[in-house]
C-alpha cells in the first residue's frame, strides 16, 4: 500500500485530497507546513510526497531542497501540487527535483489521483524507484 | 581809309560785277542753245513715236483689209459657205488675235448691219445699224471706204478705250459690189503700252485728238487721262490745226509754265480728211535748263576766283610802283606836323614824286625858322607867368587842407549810415525774432520774424510789451528773468513757452540782453526768440521712442530671464537627472537630480556634489555602461540612444542620450538619467500580487470544484434519484470550472499586456500539438456529435518555432470555440506552409459570425454579442480570442478570421514561423 504524504496548509484542500486518496485506498499522511512534512517524512517514510508551495514556516520549494539534500529522502518522488500558475515556479520546482508540477485548480481530484498512480506505476515498474538527479530533472 | 584798302575795294567790286555779267550772259546763251537742241530732239521724238504708232495701226488695218479680200470671206457673205469654212475663218480670227493681242474683236457683218460671224460668239446677231456708235462708220464702210473710228470709250464695251476698224468686202464677180464688212476692235490699252515703250527720257509724249482731248501718253497714269484731259486752248494745239508747218519747235510754255514743248501734226497713212492727231513732246524746264544754270554758276565761281587773284596782284604792283613812296612822304609830313621839323623827305628820285619831296622840304625849312622865333617869345612869357603862379599856390595849399577835412567828415558819416543800414537789413532778415524795447519793456523795434513766431504783425507789436504773447510760464520764471536782466544787468538765456495770436502754444529759446549806457543805466533791452517747437517735439518723440525701446528691451529681458528661470527651475526640479553637454563633452547644465543619482553616492573623492564632471560620471558608470561611447554614438548617428535598465550600485537606472542638433550641426547632447529602482520594486510587487491573487482565488475554487467532483464520482449512488440535487451539484461544478477559467484568463491578459508572460520558443512539430489538442476536446465534440478532422498535406509534419504550451492554448481556444458554436456538422483543421510560415486553419459548420461583429472579434471582452448587457455569460469571458491574438502576435505570427457567414460557419486561422535552422 502506497503511502502518500499530502503537504497542504489550507485545511479545505488538505481535507479534500485526504478524502480522495483515502477513497482510492491510499495510506494518507498529512502535514500543514514544510517543517511538519519533513518530520512526517522522517517518521513515516511515504512512497510519494504531494507538496504545496505556499505554506507557512517553510515553503514547498525550501522543503523540496531539504528533501533532495538529505540522502535518506532524496529518492522520494515529490509532486508539486499548487495553485501558483507562474511558469517560473514550476520550472524552479522541476529543476530542484520535483517529479511533476500540478496546478490544483486545473484538475479534478480524481485526475490528480490518476497522475499520482501513473507516477507510482512508473516507479513500480522500475522495481526500485530511483532517485531523480537534480541535474537531470525527470519530465 | 588807307589808300591801299581803297584801291583793293574798287578793284574787288568791279571784278564781282563783271563776273555776274559774264555768268548771266553765259546762262542765257547756253539756254538758247539747249532750247534749240532739245526742241530738235523733241521734234524727232514726236515724229518717231508718231510714225511708230501710225505704222503699227496701218499694219493692223492692212491685216483687216487683207482679210476682207479673202475668198472664204466673200463666199461666206454670199452664203456659199460650209461649216468647214466657218471654222477655218474662226480659226483665222483666233490666230490673228493671238499673233496681235491688240485685236480684241473680229467680226463679219452683212450689209444689213448684222453680225454673222464673230470671234466672240455672243455678238452674233447684233445689228450695228441700231447702234449710234457704229452706224455712221458702218455706213461709210458700206459705201466702199475702209474706215476707222476715233478712240472712244463706251459702256457697252466695258468702258475700255477702243478704236474700230471696218473694211468693206466686195464681190468681184458682181462688179465690186459691197456685200459685207469686216470689223475689228483695237484694244487701245495696247497702243498706250506701245507708246510707253518709247522711253520718256526724251520727255513726256502725249497724243491729242482734234477735239484737243488726250488719247494716249507715255505717262505712267496715261490711262487715267484718256479722253479726260483737254488742251484744245493750248497754243501748240491751236497752232497745229491752224495748218502751220509741223516741224516748227513751238517755244512755248504750257499751262504749268514750266515745260518745253514740241508738237507734230499727224499726217500719216491712216489719216483721212478732217481727222488727225497731234503728237506733243514736253520736257520740264527745271530739268532741261539745269545744265545751263550749272554752267553759269561754275563760270561765276571761276570769275570770282580769278578776280580775287587779279585784285591782289594789282594791289601788289601798284604798291611796288609808287604807293610806298607816297606813303613815306605822307609819314614825313605827319611827323613834321607833330613838330619834328628836322625830318626831311627823300627827294633823291627825279620823277614827279622827287619834285614833290623837294618842294616839301623847302616848305619845312621855312616853317623851322618861324617856329624858332616863336619859341623864344614863349619862353619869356612863361617866366612871367611862373612868378604869378608862385603867389597863388601858397593860398591854394590852405584851402586844400580844409577841403580834405570836410571830405573826411562826410565819408565817416556815410560809413556810419551804411553800417546802420547793414545792421537793420541783417536784423530784418534774421530768422530769429528780434525785438528791442525801451527800459520799460515797450517794444520799439521788431523784425519781420516776430510776426512769424508770435502771429502779431509788427504794427500790432510796436508800443506794446512782450507780455502780449508771453505769460505762459510760472511766475517765478519771469521773476528770475527780470532779476537777471534788470537787477543783475546781464543777459538772460532760457527756454520759454509762449502763446501765438491764434492761441497756439509754442516753445522758444530766448535770449534777452540789457543794453547799458556809459553810466551803466539800462537804455534798451534786446530780446531774441527762436521757435523751437518742432525741434522740441521731435526730440520729445525721439525720447519717447527711445523710452519705448528701452521699455521693450526691459520687458523682453525680463521675459527672457523669466523663461530662463522657469527653464532652469523646471530642469532643476525635474525628478529625472538632466545633464547637458557641449561639443567638447563639458557639462553645461546638470540638475540636482542628476547630481543626486550619479554623484552623491560617489566613492571618488573628486566627484563632490558640486564639482561633478562628465569624466567623474563616466568613471562612476564604468562597469555598467560606457557613457562616452554612447554619447559619441548618439552624436554620430544623430539619434537618441536609450539604455532601458542597468544596475548602478544598489539601484537601477535608465539613461536616454539625445543629441542637440541645429541644422547640420551637433551642439552637444542631453543625458537624462532616471532612477528606476522604485519602478522595479513596484513591478516586482505587482508580479507577486498576481501570484498571490491567483493562489488565493484558486484555492477556494479548487475546493469547490474538487469536492463537487468527489460527490459526483464517489457519491453518485447516494444522490441518484434526486434529480434536483444532481442538477445543483452539476451547476456548482461547472460554475467553479468556469470561475477558474475566468481567473486564469484575467491573469493571462494582465501578464500578456504587461509583457510579463514568458515565451519559451523552440522548434517542434505542430502536427503533434494539434493532435494532442484534438484529443483534449474529443470529449466535448463527441458529446455534441461533431467530428473533428485534421488534414495534413504532408506526412512528415510541420516543424515550427513557438512556445509549445502557449500555442497549445491558442489551438485549444480555437477548437473550443469551434465546438462551442457548432451544433452539428464538423470541424476541419487544415495545415499548409508558405513564405516561412505555417498556417493552420479551423473551419466549422457552426452558426457563423455576422459581418458587423467580425472586426471586433479579437478585442478584449468581445463576444459575438452586441452590448455588455446582452452578453452570453455562459460562453466565457470573451477574452479567449484576445489572449490567443496576444500570444500569436508575441510568437511572430498572425491570427485572423478567414471568412464567416451566418449559417455557414466560420474559418479561423493563424500563422506561425517555421522552425529555425538548428545550429
Amino acid at each position: 500500500m502506497a503511502r502518500i504524504l499530502i503537504t497542504e496548509d489550507d485545511p479545505l484542500m488538505l481535507r479534500m485530497y485526504q478524502k480522495i486518496f483515502t477513497l482510492e485506498h491510499y495510506d494518507v499522511d498529512t502535514a500543514t507546513n514544510g517543517e511538519e512534512a519533513l518530520e512526517k517524512v522522517r517518521m513515516n517514510k511515504p512512497t510519494l510526497i504531494l507538496l504545496d508551495i505556499m505554506m507557512p514556516k517553510m515553503n514547498g520549494l525550501q522543503t523540496l531542497d531539504k528533501l533532495k539534500a538529505n540522502p535518506d529522502t532524496h529518492i522520494l518522488p515529490v509532486v508539486m501540487l499548487t495553485n501558483l500558475a507562474g511558469q517560473q515556479d514550476a520550472e524552479e520546482a522541476l529543476l530542484k527535483g520535483a517529479v511533476k508540477y500540478i496546478v490544483k485548480s486545473e484538475h479534478d481530484p480524481k485526475q490528480i489521483v490518476d497522475m499520482v498512480k501513473e507516477i507510482l506505476a512508473g516507479y513500480t515498474r522500475n522495481a526500485v524507484p530511483t532517485a531523480v538527479s537534480p541535474d537531470e530533472p525527470a519530465k | 581809309m588807307k589808300l591801299s584798302t581803297k584801291i583793293f575795294s574798287i578793284l574787288g567790286v568791279s571784278y564781282f560785277i563783271t563776273a555776274i555779267f559774264v555768268s548771266t550772259g553765259i546762262y542765257f546763251s547756253s539756254r538758247g542753245e539747249i532750247e534749240k537742241q532739245i526742241g530738235a530732239k523733241q521734234h524727232q521724238t514726236a515724229k518717231s513715236s508718231l510714225s511708230h504708232i501710225d505704222s503699227f495701226l496701218y499694219e493692223r488695218f492692212s491685216n483687216l483689209k487683207a482679210f476682207s479680200y479673202r475668198e472664204q470671206v466673200r463666199e461666206h457673205f454670199l452664203g456659199q459657205t460650209s461649216l468647214e469654212h466657218t471654222s477655218v475663218l474662226l480659226k483665222e480670227f483666233e490666230d490673228l488675235k493671238v499673233i496681235y493681242p491688240v485685236w480684241k474683236e473680229l467680226a463679219l457683218i452683212d450689209v444689213n448691219g448684222k453680225e454673222i460671224l464673230s470671234a466672240n460668239s455672243q455678238n452674233i446677231g447684233k445689228n450695228l445699224l441700231e447702234d449710234p456708235l457704229y452706224k455712221p462708220l458702218f455706213k461709210k464702210a458700206l459705201s466702199g471706204e475702209t474706215v476707222y473710228s476715233d478712240v472712244f470709250i463706251s459702256e457697252k464695251l466695258g468702258n475700255v478705250p477702243t478704236m474700230v476698224f471696218m473694211s468693206p468686202v466686195r464681190d468681184k464677180s458682181a462688179g465690186g459690189k459691197v456685200i459685207g464688212v469686216v470689223e475689228g476692235h483695237i484694244d487701245w490699252a495696247k497702243i498706250i503700252e506701245l507708246l510707253g515703250d518709247i522711253s520718256d527720257e526724251e520727255g513726256e509724249t502725249h497724243i491729242f485728238n482734234k477735239e484737243g482731248f488726250e488719247i494716249a501718253s507715255n505717262h505712267k497714269d496715261a490711262y487715267k487721262y484718256i479722253l479726260k484731259r483737254n488742251r484744245k486752248d493750248a497754243p501748240y494745239i491751236k497752232e497745229s490745226f491752224s495748218g502751220k508747218e509741223d516741224t516748227e519747235v513751238y517755244k512755248s510754255i504750257d499751262y504749268k509754265e514750266n515745260a518745253l514743248i514740241s508738237h507734230v501734226l499727224e499726217q500719216g497713212r491712216l489719216s483721212y480728211k478732217g481727222n488727225g492727231w497731234i503728237f506733243v513732246v514736253e520736257n520740264p524746264t527745271r530739268i532741261v535748263f539745269a545744265p545751263a544754270f550749272r554752267l553759269a554758276f561754275y563760270v561765276f565761281l571761276i570769275t570770282i576766283f580769278a578776280a580775287t587773284i587779279l585784285t591782289f596782284v594789282s594791289v601788289f604792283f601798284l604798291k611796288r610802283i609808287g604807293v610806298n613812296r607816297l606813303i613815306a612822304l605822307t609819314n614825313v609830313a605827319n611827323l613834321i606836323a607833330g613838330g619834328e621839323l628836322e625830318k626831311k623827305a627823300d627827294d633823291s628820285s627825279p620823277d614827279e614824286l622827287g619834285q614833290l619831296a623837294k618842294a616839301f622840304n623847302e616848305m619845312t625849312d621855312k616853317l623851322k625858322q618861324s617856329s624858332q622865333i616863336l619859341e623864344q617869345e614863349v619862353k619869356n612869357k612863361t617866366k612871367e607867368l611862373e612868378e604869378i603862379i608862385k603867389g597863388t599856390e601858397e593860398k591854394n595849399a590852405f584851402l586844400e587842407d580844409t577841403k580834405r577835412a570836410v571830405i573826411n567828415i562826410l565819408e565817416d558819416s556815410r560809413e556810419l549810415e551804411n553800417n546802420l543800414q547793414k545792421f537793420q537789413l541783417a536784423a530784418e532778415s534774421a530768422y530769429e525774432h528780434i525785438i528791442i524795447t525801451d527800459e520799460k519793456g515797450v517794444i520799439i523795434y521788431a523784425n519781420s520774424a516776430v510776426a512769424r513766431t508770435t502771429g502779431y504783425t509788427r504794427e500790432e507789436v510796436l508800443g506794446k510789451t512782450p507780455a502780449l504773447w508771453s505769460g505762459n510760464m510760472p511766475k517765478d520764471y519771469y521773476e528770475k528773468m527780470w532779476d537777471t536782466i534788470k537787477t543783475k544787468k546781464i543777459a538772460f538765456d532760457g527756454e520759454i513757452k509762449n502763446k501765438r495770436k491764434n492761441g497756439e502754444e509754442y516753445v522758444a529759446e530766448i535770449s534777452i540782453s540789457p543794453i547799458l549806457d556809459e553810466n551803466k543805466n539800462i537804455k534798451f533791452y534786446v530780446g531774441l526768440e527762436r521757435d523751437v517747437t518742432k525741434e522740441r517735439n521731435l526730440t520729445e518723440e525721439l525720447r519717447k521712442e527711445k523710452e519705448g525701446v528701452e521699455q521693450k528691451v526691459k520687458e523682453r529681458t525680463l521675459e527672457l530671464t523669466k523663461a530662463h528661470i522657469k527653464l532652469t527651475a523646471s530642469i532643476s526640479s525635474l525628478a529625472v537627472g538632466f545633464i547637458m553637454t557641449d561639443r567638447e563633452n563639458n557639462i553645461v547644465v546638470i540638475n540636482q537630480a542628476a547630481r543626486n543619482i550619479l554623484c552623491a553616492s560617489s566613492a571618488s573623492p573628486l566627484a563632490t556634489i558640486q564639482g561633478c564632471t562628465l569624466q567623474h560620471i563616466e568613471d562612476e558608470l564604468k562597469g555598467a555602461i560606457n557613457l562616452r561611447t554612447l554619447i559619441n554614438q548618439s552624436v554620430k548617428e544623430r539619434k537618441p540612444i536609450l539604455v532601458k535598465e542597468f544596475p548602478f550600485q544598489s539601484r537601477f537606472l535608465k539613461i536616454v542620450i539625445t543629441p542637440i542638433t541645429e541644422l547640420a550641426d551637433v551642439l552637444g547632447c542631453v543625458v537624462l538619467v532616471d532612477d528606476i529602482t522604485e519602478e522595479k520594486i513596484l513591478d516586482r510587487s505587482k508580479d507577486e500580487f498576481f501570484s498571490i491573487a491567483s493562489h488565493e482565488l484558486r484555492t477556494p475554487l479548487t475546493a469547490i470544484r474538487g469536492n463537487t467532483s468527489l460527490i459526483k464520482q464517489y457519491y453518485g449512488d447516494t444522490i441518484k434519484g434526486n434529480k434536483d440535487l444532481e442538477e445543483m451539484i452539476d451547476d456548482i461544478y461547472s460554475s467553479s470550472v468556469r470561475l477558474i477559467e475566468i481567473v486564469n484568463d484575467f491573469l493571462s491578459v494582465s501578464r500578456l499586456e504587461q509583457g510579463k508572460m514568458e515565451f519559451k520558443l523552440e522548434n517542434f512539430d505542430i502536427s503533434e500539438l494539434i493532435n494532442k489538442e484534438i484529443e483534449e476536446v474529443g470529449g466535448m465534440a463527441k458529446e455534441k456529435g461533431l467530428s473533428v478532422s485534421f488534414q495534413k498535406e504532408e506526412l512528415d509534419g510541420f516543424r515550427i518555432y513557438a512556445d509549445k504550451d502557449r500555442l497549445g492554448e491558442v489551438i485549444l481556444n480555437l477548437l473550443g470555440n469551434a465546438i462551442k458554436y457548432t451544433e452539428k456538422g464538423s470541424i476541419t483543421i487544415n495545415i499548409s506552409q508558405a513564405n516561412g510560415f505555417v498556417k493552420v486553419s479551423f473551419a466549422d459548420t457552426g452558426r457563423g459570425i455576422p459581418a458587423e461583429q467580425q472586426n471586433l472579434l479579437f478585442r478584449k471582452f468581445q463576444q459575438t454579442g452586441e452590448s455588455i448587457l446582452t452578453r452570453d455569460t455562459t460562453k466565457g469571458t470573451g477574452l479567449g480570442l484576445y489572449i490567443s491574438k496576444l500570444m500569436i502576435d508575441n510568437m511572430g505570427g498572425k491570427i485572423q478570421l478567414e471568412n464567416s457567414s451566418v449559417g455557414n460557419g466560420s474559418v479561423f486561422s493563424f500563422t506561425i514561423p517555421v522552425a529555425k535552422k538548428e545550429v
